[in-house]
């Protein structure tokens, strides 16, 4: 029965990847057995996620990350303490496990054009370095029905930085978000069919923004504000596992919205002296502080595992992330700056969907093959691009390999690759109320994110 | 079985991967298709067009006029050379200009002059005189490098492009002549003689700017009539459309002069305080009429005499000459002029500070005929200040005894008569570019909308004295980011009447004013 459902599913899944591709006839010769050839095949399909949309980081586990970061059915190791805490129950041993990634991510800019003002001008992003990580650990006692388990990881980041006198430099010059979780996590074993988990999340991490006043020009170059402090926030995931058959098995998982809040960062304003001085428009000595939420969105995962013959495990899973959440960015200062004790800049984002496809093949008794594909839909509407995060529906491609160094160590690597759709953000749809807010333009991100992780079995 | 079937789930992302890769966005293709030949582009102006800005013209203001940052445009799409006729490096501070060294308070800035460079100077000429634009007499060293495509000369009208010998009273278009040219050479001639291919021309502007920006007097600054306008602009267009080189162009209207900073800085807060003073009304007075029809005569007569200034200060002033007085709550056609800011904070109080500076520069003006040249001109100052009949201890401004001096005031008589002007510029302007196919570049729209404050592809502007953007510290003339804003408006005017794709400037990346 379930095996059936199994087939089903996957089937209908093959079918709505294939239908924006035309369904490709598949010529016999083109599907070698030669274990190379998969090797090279699954380096080819490199891709792997560093973002996803709006500021969410989807690199939780090297293991999942080559199957387009599915999980929330499976039950591999501690990262279920991330993926599904309903799962960890189900996983066999004791685990530690420590991954990192190096997100590269280039985001091209065009200026908008009009028939009558055409504008070579173009930009790039400076390629900043994102470092996300995870730490995951579970314990047991044999036969118990009960897992414990903590992790540590990086769920929600962001990191963008313009050249310091591009086009948009009044808007943005560069943004670091960063977050890190910490949850202890509990799962019970209802039954041989049925996990639940639960863990509690404490967030910690920072809000680092600069950009140009252009308004204010300096001897050399421009008025710069910079913000810059730390946060935290409160939240919590659980979960649910089901084994549906022997082969097909089911998640549920919800992770809780964790607004972040800077209570006492602080606010530099490089600008003339004169105008933190005696105009008063800024505060005297250029410095305040400054408050601000920055919300992480809750998650709603749903995903299916089947296993579909004794080698190749095929993960589908769908999370709808709740982005209306994120309504406005708003900083609120310790003195006047500007005339006003805060100021607000709409971002109006919208719940948004991912659907994710992933495989893993046992190639052999050490080594496993990864590949997956995800549609991952940008919450940011038409209008409320922003240099920050220059948001576009974005396909992602990912590949992974696994090595069991031994029974209890293994090893697993992965590649991700993000392509945003080119995407305009054109003046007449940049709202009235904040057009310092936006730049208009042509807009394109790319991603691209090596990883490996270190697992161990006790 | 397991194997065909990862293969077959791994091409689905391979697949997926070829198919949805894009490359990456790039910039339009840019050029003139042949459409326009940009290799002689003349600029045809007046100050704004030579780069000056905060009250002078310098060699840091010239390089960034808006023609040389179009001319950069245009060397993208094959333009040809342009040179401005920029001061040598040693002559670099030219004319002098206006410098911001700070603020007193939130709303007085303190300004000092950067005096004239004596290495631009050749020498003074009475013949170069002209009490706004050139009271010293100076005479400008000639223009020594390479052939000059920028033929914006500050000051100039429209009704002076016809006059011959013009570089002579005007030392901006002097330094651009050779010697034997001075005194017969007209404007027009010499725009004509450079055969451009291509040609901007952002005229008209000082044919009712002086007489603004002198509070509507005619002594300063007079409104050339229309049909004077006219004439001198159509004789251009025909000359320039008579060239063999078929030359294409845009034309600029002219902006109302209402809505630059020179006027809308200190109008707004004086407004403001009178009301907050319960007092409504101010009164102008024109002094100078007065200084030269009764005072210096009266002058001159009783000099030598003992002077009972108890007796002369008995003068009421509405005796002495036709008081202009504007009431009411003045809803917006009634303006104060920038230079009248450090006299702002005086109204309503008993203060002599604007008619005392106004004497002073009035009577330093004259030389008196001997044998009265042995009188100190602080002698004749006291003597006018006491028989001008003003009381200073009466409140500045609201008294009919102290009223604001004339050429702070430009009044709703005068406003609708300046702005009237313009609108019959702009209209002859319109019918030239339609007539000859030229295109039209509407910077009286372009000003309203930086006055509105714009924000525009990450860009803001506004009309804010100091920290609007685009008006330099003299409040009229532009700063490095309202020319680029300016070039812009040319560009695409050329872009869009003749099909060329020459590429805007980011305005952007140019500076306002630089705040101390």
């Amino acid at each position: 029965m379930g095996l059936r459902i199994g087939v089903l599913l996957f089937g209908t899944v093959i079918l709505i990847f294939l239908l924006p591709f035309q369904p490709p006839v598949l010529p016999e010769f083109l599907l070698p057995m030669k274990k190379n050839f998969l090797i090279v095949a699954a380096f080819l399909l490199f891709g792997s996620q560093a973002f996803s949309g709006g500021f969410q980081v989807a690199l939780q586990g090297q293991r999942q990350i080559g199957m387009a970061h599915t999980g929330t059915a499976l039950a591999f190791d501690a990262s279920s303490v991330f993926f599904n805490p309903g799962s960890l129950a189900f996983t066999i041993k004791n685990n530690v496990s420590l991954g990192g990634s190096l997100i590269r991510s280039r985001v091209k800019y065009i200026a908008w054009q009009e028939t009558d003002a055409p504008s070579n001008y173009q930009s790039e992003t400076e390629s900043p370095l994102g470092t996300p990580f995870a730490l995951y650990a579970s314990y047991g006692l044999k036969d118990s029905r009960f897992k414990f388990g903590l992790g540590v990881y990086t769920p929600y980041g962001s990191s963008v930085k313009w050249p310091s006198d591009w086009k948009g430099y009044s808007v943005l010059r560069s943004l670091k978000l960063q977050s890190v979780f910490i949850q202890p996590t509990v799962s019970f074993r209802l039954s041989d069919k049925i996990g639940i988990g639960a863990g509690f999340v404490y967030a910690t991490g920072g809000v680092e923004l600069q950009k140009g006043i252009g308004a204010l020009a300096l001897q050399n170059g421009f008025s710069e504000a910079g913000l810059k402090g730390s946060a935290d926030g409160l939240g919590y995931n659980i979960g649910i596992h089901a084994k549906l058959s022997e082969d097909l098995s089911f998640g549920l998982d919800y992770r809780s919205k964790v607004d972040m809040k800077v209570k006492d960062g602080e606010a530099t304003f490089i600008v003339p002296p004169s105008t933190s001085g005696v105009l008063g428009l800024f505060p005297p000595g250029g410095k305040t502080s400054f408050s601000a939420t920055l919300p992480l969105p809750a998650t709603l995962s749903a995903g299916l595992a089947w296993k579909a013959g004794p080698k190749l495990l095929l993960a589908l899973d769908y999370n709808l992330v709740y982005w209306s959440a994120y309504k406005e960015l708003r900083f609120e200062y310790g003195a006047s700056v500007n005339g006003a004790m805060s100021t607000a800049s709409p971002r109006n984002y919208k719940d948004a969907s991912i659907i994710r496809f992933g495989a893993e093949y046992q190639a052999s008794q050490k080594f496993a093959v990864r590949a997956g594909y995800y549609f991952d839909q940008t919450p940011v509407s038409d209008g409320y691009m922003t240099p920050e995060t220059p948001d576009a529906n974005r396909n992602c491609f990912t590949a992974g390999l696994g090595y069991h160094v031994s029974d209890k160590l293994s090893v697993d690597a992965s590649f991700l690759y993000v392509e945003g759709k080119t995407r305009e953000q054109s003046p007449s749809d940049i709202p009235a109320n904040a057009p310092d807010s936006f730049v208009p333009g042509t807009y394109k991100i790319r991603v691209f994110v090596p990883g490996i992780s270190l697992s161990y079995n006790f | 079985m397991n194997f065909k079937a990862f293969l077959l789930y791994s091409l689905v992302p391979a697949l997926a991967m070829l198919s949805s890769c894009q490359p990456d966005p790039v910039p339009p293709n840019i050029g003139t298709d042949g459409k326009v030949d940009l290799s002689n582009y003349v600029a045809i102006g007046n100050s704004v067009t030579a780069g000056y800005a905060s009250g002078g013209l310098f060699l840091e203001g010239q390089k960034v006029a808006y023609p040389v940052l179009i001319a950069g445009q245009f060397s993208l799409c094959g333009g040809g050379e342009f040179n401005a006729p920029l001061f040598a490096p040693e002559e670099s501070d030219g004319t002098g200009y206006l410098r911001l060294d700070g603020f007193l308070d939130a709303s007085t800035p303190i300004l000092s002059s950067v005096p004239l460079d004596p290495d631009a100077v050749e020498g003074k000429s009475v013949d170069a005189y002209s009490p706004t634009l050139n009271p010293d007499s100076i005479v400008l060293k000639p223009y020594l490098g390479p052939k000059n495509h920028n033929l914006g000369v500050p000051g100039i009208k429209v009704a002076d492009i016809q006059t011959a010998g013009y570089g002579n009273p005007n030392s901006f278009f002097g330094r651009m002549l050779a010697k034997v040219e001075k005194s017969t050479a007209t404007y027009l001639q010499k725009v004509i003689e450079q055969k451009p291919t291509v040609f901007t021309c952002w005229l008209g502007n000082n044919d009712v700017l002086g007489y603004a920006t002198a509070g509507g007097y005619v002594d300063l600054g007079q409104i050339t009539p229309a049909a004077e306008f006219s004439k001198n602009y159509c004789a251009l267009m025909q000359g320039l459309a008579a060239l063999p080189t078929k030359p294409r162009g845009a034309l600029s209207n002219v902006g109302d002069i209402t809505s630059i900073p020179f006027f809308t800085t200190v109008t707004p807060s004086v407004k403001k305080s009178l009301s907050l003073m319960g007092k409504y009304s101010i009164r102008e007075f024109k002094f100078d009429s007065v200084f030269q029809n009764t005072i210096l005569p009266a002058f001159l007569s009783d000099s030598g005499k003992i002077l009972d200034t108890t007796k002369v200060l008995e003068w009421p002033v509405h005796q002495l000459a036709s008081l202009n007085s504007v009431t009411g709550n003045f809803d917006g056609d009634v303006f104060l002029t920038l230079t009248f800011s450090p006299y702002a904070s005086e109204l309503g109080k008993p203060s002599g500070k604007a008619w005392k500076d106004i004497i002073h520069r009035l009577v330093s003006t004259f030389t008196l005929p001997p044998p009265y040249d042995v009188y100190p001109k602080e002698f004749l100052e006291y003597f006018a200040w006491a028989k001008s009949g003003l009381d200073t201890t009466q409140p500045f401004g609201v008294s009919i005894r102290n009223p604001i001096p004339d050429v702070f005031v430009l009044n709703s008589n005068e406003s609708a008569r300046a702005r009237n002007a313009v609108s019959m510029y702009n209209q002859i302007i319109k019918n030239q570019a339609d007539a000859y196919g030229f295109a039209h570049v509407d910077a009286n729209t372009f000003l309203k909308n930086i006055t509105r404050g714009s924000y525009f592809d990450a860009i803001s502007s506004s009309a804010s004295y100091l920290s609007g953007g685009a008006f330099s510290l003299d409040g009229v003339h532009l700063t490095p980011k309202g020319n680029a804003l300016a070039a812009n408006e040319f560009i695409k005017a050329i872009n869009g009447k003749y099909g060329t794709k020459i590429p805007v400037l980011n305005p952007g990346q140019f500076k306002g004013v630089i705040l101390p």
